[in-house]
């Protein structure tokens, strides 16, 4: 783990299921959720009272919020999480260096 | 904060409670017949005695306190007196308290059980029960008396009956019921009932119970101290000491006689929970939510799905951008999914309280509005 980014993995009704919470330096707003959203198609839905937005790489990964939070839900593909977790941190911490 | 999961543990309690159990935790504890002198310095609410009141049952020794409503069950299930080779009826319903015991009954014990279909509302299919009981002679039937899912309760009564009539002793799982919808074990028959202190029961979490009729005898699962009889080697015959071994959650159960006081003191207004259920389940229809639609009795509890969004996503947006708690995915009755048309992800969940205001439930609706508008 890098010095950008802080995680624990979240615990749900699903053994398999491989999904963590990562703490950003920032907070999620319109502007850094666009910025995030270069990793592959973003949903935003926007009129709710705190916006939701959803990111899907072609890689299965999935990245979920609520603007304004500084916390973001991603969730690896089940049978590769491993693999798919170290490319995408090494994505993001190259994201956040640029 | 809107707090809309009150099936997995009610907040908040009635008025009162804290301030009683902290005057518990401050004054000389009350221990019984196992010390010289209880020394009560705070009045001291008998939670067998109010149980009792509640399920109408005379003997309240026939309640023996367990940690909650898992520990009852177990207690139930690994304490009966199994031969190999026995058989269990339950349903496709039940929650991982019941299936879990079950499956180490059948993987250490011998024990064989028959999970029966549900309906699409979560209630037992009563022709299926019929012919299962004719098939299977079972020992015992494991039912909830209401879905953890759903909120449809069964027809307990009549599940009695039938499963007397076929030789078999009834285990009722009224954890989502006891507290909200009549229970009446006595009445209806009912052998075994297990239920826990901090839902319906408005009671702290760390209570629970098991009634035991007159004339059966369980195995304890748990042996130890009891503070009398200490020179007999085994756990004493009698109830409700039998399955009480080390010194119980006395505290806890302070607050617990104290909380089914105040509700036998305060009657619930079940016709204004009726009619806000079925409004929430008429408006998130009209809202394109797929409802688990339910009749006749019911808990204030209901399962949706939301197109286009997961019940985790629903969940989640449902706490961050509208601070509104409830529960979402499986609730820990994996079995009842594919009968209530739900995908493997489960449902979004959401559970009233007697407590829960107007105002919350209409911010609630106008969340899901906002969630499924364009």
């Amino acid at each position: 783990m890098s010095k950008h980014l802080t995680c624990e993995k979240v615990d749900n009704c699903f053994a398999n299921a491989r999904t963590y919470r990562y703490q950003m330096p920032f907070a999620l707003d319109e502007e850094k959720v666009v910025f995030l959203g270069q990793m592959g198609e973003l949903f935003v839905k926007k009129n709710l009272r705190r916006p939701f937005f959803r990111i899907e790489t072609d890689r299965g990964v999935q990245i979920k919020g609520i603007f304004g939070d500084k916390s973001m839900k991603v969730s690896f593909p089940e049978e590769r999480w491993k693999e798919e977790q170290e490319l995408w941190e090494q994505q993001l911490e190259q994201m956040l260096e640029d | 904060m809107i707090y809309l999961n009150n099936a997995a543990t009610s907040w908040p309690k009635a008025d009162g409670l804290a301030g009683y159990m902290s005057r518990v935790i401050d004054g000389i504890p009350v221990h019984g017949s196992r010390a010289t002198g209880n020394g009560e310095t705070v009045k001291s609410m008998d939670a067998r005695q109010e149980l009792a009141k509640l399920m109408g049952i005379s003997d309240s020794t026939r309640i023996s306190y367990m940690e909650n409503g898992t520990h009852g069950l177990n207690t139930a299930l690994l304490g009966y007196p199994w031969e190999e080779g026995d058989v269990i009826l339950t349903s496709a319903a039940e929650h991982n308290s019941v299936l879990r015991p079950l499956w180490w009954l059948k993987k250490n014990r011998g024990v064989r059980y028959v999970i029966l279909p549900v309906q699409k509302d979560g209630r037992i299919q009563m022709q299926c029960l019929q012919e299962a009981l004719q098939q299977y002679h079972p020992k015992m039937v494991v039912i909830t008396h209401a879905s953890n899912v759903t909120g449809a309760v069964n027809p307990l009564e009549e599940i009695t009956a039938l499963a007397h009539k076929a030789g078999a002793v009834v285990l009722a799982d009224t954890c989502q019921t006891l507290g909200i919808v009549p229970v009446l074990p006595k009445q209806w028959g009912v052998d075994l009932l297990a239920f826990t202190g901090h839902k319906y029961l408005l009671g702290p979490q760390g209570t629970g119970g098991l009634y035991v009729r007159e004339g059966i005898m369980l195995d304890p699962v748990m042996t130890g101290g009891t503070g009398i009889f200490s020179d007999e080697e085994e756990m004493p015959a009698q109830m409700p000491l039998r399955l009480e071994a080390g010194t119980q959650n006395e505290q806890g159960f302070q607050g617990l006689g104290w909380a089914v006081n105040w509700l036998n003191a305060h009657p619930l207004d079940s016709e204004k929970l009726t009619a806000w259920s079925k409004e929430i389940e008429e408006t998130l229809q009209s809202l394109g939510a797929h409802v688990i639609a339910v009749d006749g009795m019911r808990t204030p509890v209901f399962s949706f799905t939301v197109s286009g969004y997961t019940p985790e996503e629903i969940g989640d947006i449902l706490y961050g951008s509208y601070d509104i708690i409830c529960r979402t995915g499986l609730h820990c009755a994996p079995l009842i999914l594919p009968y209530l048309g739900l995908e493997k992800q489960g449902s979004v969940r959401i559970s009233m309280s007697r407590f829960t205001t107007r105002e919350e439930l209409e911010a609630f609706l106008q969340a899901i509005k906002e969630i499924v508008s364009e």
